[in-house]
């Protein structure tokens, strides 16, 4: 039989799972096991998981599809790629893909590197707080001294900016 | 090719930096045959490549081209535009784990951007814009890290990545958002496998959360008993935690692996001195070699250096052998394509030749026929 996947390979990895007490079977082939991390030790492939999240809730018709305005994948898509689009396609599915994301991870929150243009994106807009706080209560020294550092990290910013 | 095999043994064994960690692991070596870390990362603004057209996917990676020069964390970075790169160019790539599957199909607009002395690698637009990644010889995850990780900030400041505060770097497939890291290490568990624990501890490591994969092999069933360990999930912890999280599950597995070959060794020795027997009455007198058997074979023998029963080659040399005698490399080497048949008699002849101051320890004669003493009319094709 072909893989249940891809639909192109021959199926020579079978994964029976139970997923909420039913249980589910998928024939696959090597490269769609291995590309989608369906592991032989995973007790939910990611498959079943995006599958199994997304097919309880089949779009009525009539009823207008949600669909990602900037790369335009549609719901269905989502679906038949088990991949999504863009990267503003988790804001427009992320009450969709949630529940996945949370069960697939072991939190939901990043906590690893963040890209050094966010990076100083999120100092600048501590720094101005501070700097409106300072005004406010008339710490004209140290609200210097915060617009000095904001300024340079705005010329650093451009910097960056320009390379770009 | 051979050149390139012997190459990449000294790859292997030296590389100072390398060694040194590895001997301050406690020569975890013997059982961890590699490490490797990716990173997955996507330009803002830019359509998943699974998702875009070939027009955008071409826009990436001649974006990518264009700074690659401009990276000091890159010595020698070539572009290998995939559609151009031969079928068996494109086997090779992947025998040594440079590329994916995906990759290797050699589609419309991927490529590979290659740093040979800096042991980088990034794929363009396989599922997401850019996979980073680093390989090394044993347990040495801490350094490929700092490797990737400083490619991935000179990468940063070149290029917007897509990001998001909660879910982090923004990746094609949900399942590696956060920090978009797959670490990972290949190991034999060939003691494991003989105590019977085997089972055990795979079923505990998937409690613990993390993939466990075969090498070439399904299901437990593993060529080689070598397997593949990674972590599965990437939102929600620091790369340094996944990291080092599994580093400790590792050293504990080595430990395990070491415990377990010294009982066989101590308690059931016939049964270690039966499987050595048997892969060298194979080794010495086969004239056809399937890679997966190939692989089988070479493992065992490797298991008999790390318990000292066999000498005449090394570890890191086995490991080497077994990354030459794989299809995509017999091609080659041999510099035409080759039927399976074809392949499994070369492999055969090479391996061999490469085995022949293989002896069992405390002996002097040789184990495998230095000659080929059935007779048979084929030259040495290997070289050597
Ligand atoms: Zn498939
Ligand atoms: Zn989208």
């Amino acid at each position: 039989m072909n893989c249940e996947l891809c639909n192109k390979n021959e199926a020579n990895v079978h994964y029976k799972q139970v997923v909420d007490g039913v249980v589910r079977e998928l024939f696959v082939c090597r490269e769609c096991a291995e590309r989608d991390g369906v592991c032989m030790k995973t007790p939910a492939g990611i498959f079943d998981m995006l599958l199994g999240g997304l097919d309880d809730d089949p779009v009525a018709e009539g009823v207008t599809e949600l669909r990602c305005p900037v790369c335009h994948m549609r719901e269905s898509d989502l679906k038949q790629e088990a991949r999504v689009g863009c990267a503003n396609c988790y804001s427009v599915f992320k009450d969709r893909l949630g529940g996945m994301i949370a069960s697939m991870h072991t939190g939901t929150l990043h906590r690893g590197k963040t890209p050094q243009s966010v990076r100083i994106r999120l100092e600048v807009g501590k720094l101005e707080r501070e700097l409106k706080e300072m005004i406010n209560a008339q710490r004209f020294e140290e609200a210097a001294a915060v617009r000095d550092r904001l300024a340079r990290l705005s010329a650093h910013n451009q910097s960056i900016t320009e390379k770009q | 090719m051979i050149e390139n095999c012997k190459k990449q043994e000294k790859r292997r064994t030296s590389g100072s930096r390398t060694r040194g960690m590895r001997r301050a692991a406690g020569d975890d070596s013997s059982i961890v045959i590699s490490s490797r870390v990716r990173l997955a990362r996507n330009l803002a603004g830019v359509a998943f490549p699974g998702w875009a057209g070939e027009v955008e996917r071409r826009m990436v990676c001649r974006q990518i081209a264009a700074i690659a020069a401009r990276v000091e964390e890159l010595q020698n970075p070539r572009i290998l535009m995939m559609d151009e790169v031969s079928p068996v160019e494109r086997m090779v790539l992947q025998e040594r784990h440079l590329i994916s599957n995906e990759l290797a199909e050699g589609s419309d607009g991927c490529a590979l951007l290659l740093d040979e002395s800096c042991g980088i690698a990034v794929m363009i637009n396989e599922e997401d814009h850019l996979r980073i990644q680093a390989l090394g010889a044993g347990l040495v995850l801490d350094d490929i890290w700092q490797r990737v990780d400083a490619l991935d900030n000179a990468l940063d400041s070149l290029l917007e990545y897509a990001f998001d505060e909660q879910f982090g770097f923004l990746t094609a497939c949900p399942s590696n958002l956060g920090t978009g890291m797959r670490a990972s290490v290949m190991l034999q568990l060939s003691g494991l496998r003989l105590t019977g624990e085997l089972e055990q501890v795979m079923n505990a490591l998937d409690r613990l959360g993390l993939a466990v994969r075969g090498l070439l092999g399904e299901g437990t069933e593993a060529y080689g008993n070598i397997f593949q360990i990674s972590n599965q999930s990437s939102l929600g912890e620091s790369e340094e935690e996944i990291v080092s999280g599994l580093q400790t599950l590792v050293q504990s597995l080595v430990r395990q692996e070491r415990h377990a070959r010294l009982r066989v060794l101590q308690s059931r020795r016939n049964l270690l001195d039966d499987q050595l027997g048997r892969a060298l009455a194979i080794l010495a007198h086969n004239r056809l070699l399937p890679s997966g058997e190939a692989i089988d074979l070479l493992a065992t023998l490797r298991l008999g250096v790390e318990t000292g029963m066999i000498s005449g080659i090394s570890s890191a040399a086995l490991s080497g052998l077994m990354e030459c005698i794989q299809p995509g490399h017999l091609q080659r080497s041999s510099g035409r394509g080759l039927t399976p048949e074809d392949r499994d008699a070369m492999r055969s002849q090479m391996v061999r030749s490469k085995l022949v101051d293989v002896r069992l320890s405390g002996r002097k004669h040789a184990i495998i026929p230095p000659e080929d003493t059935l007779g048979n009319n084929g030259q040495n094709q290997s070289g050597l």
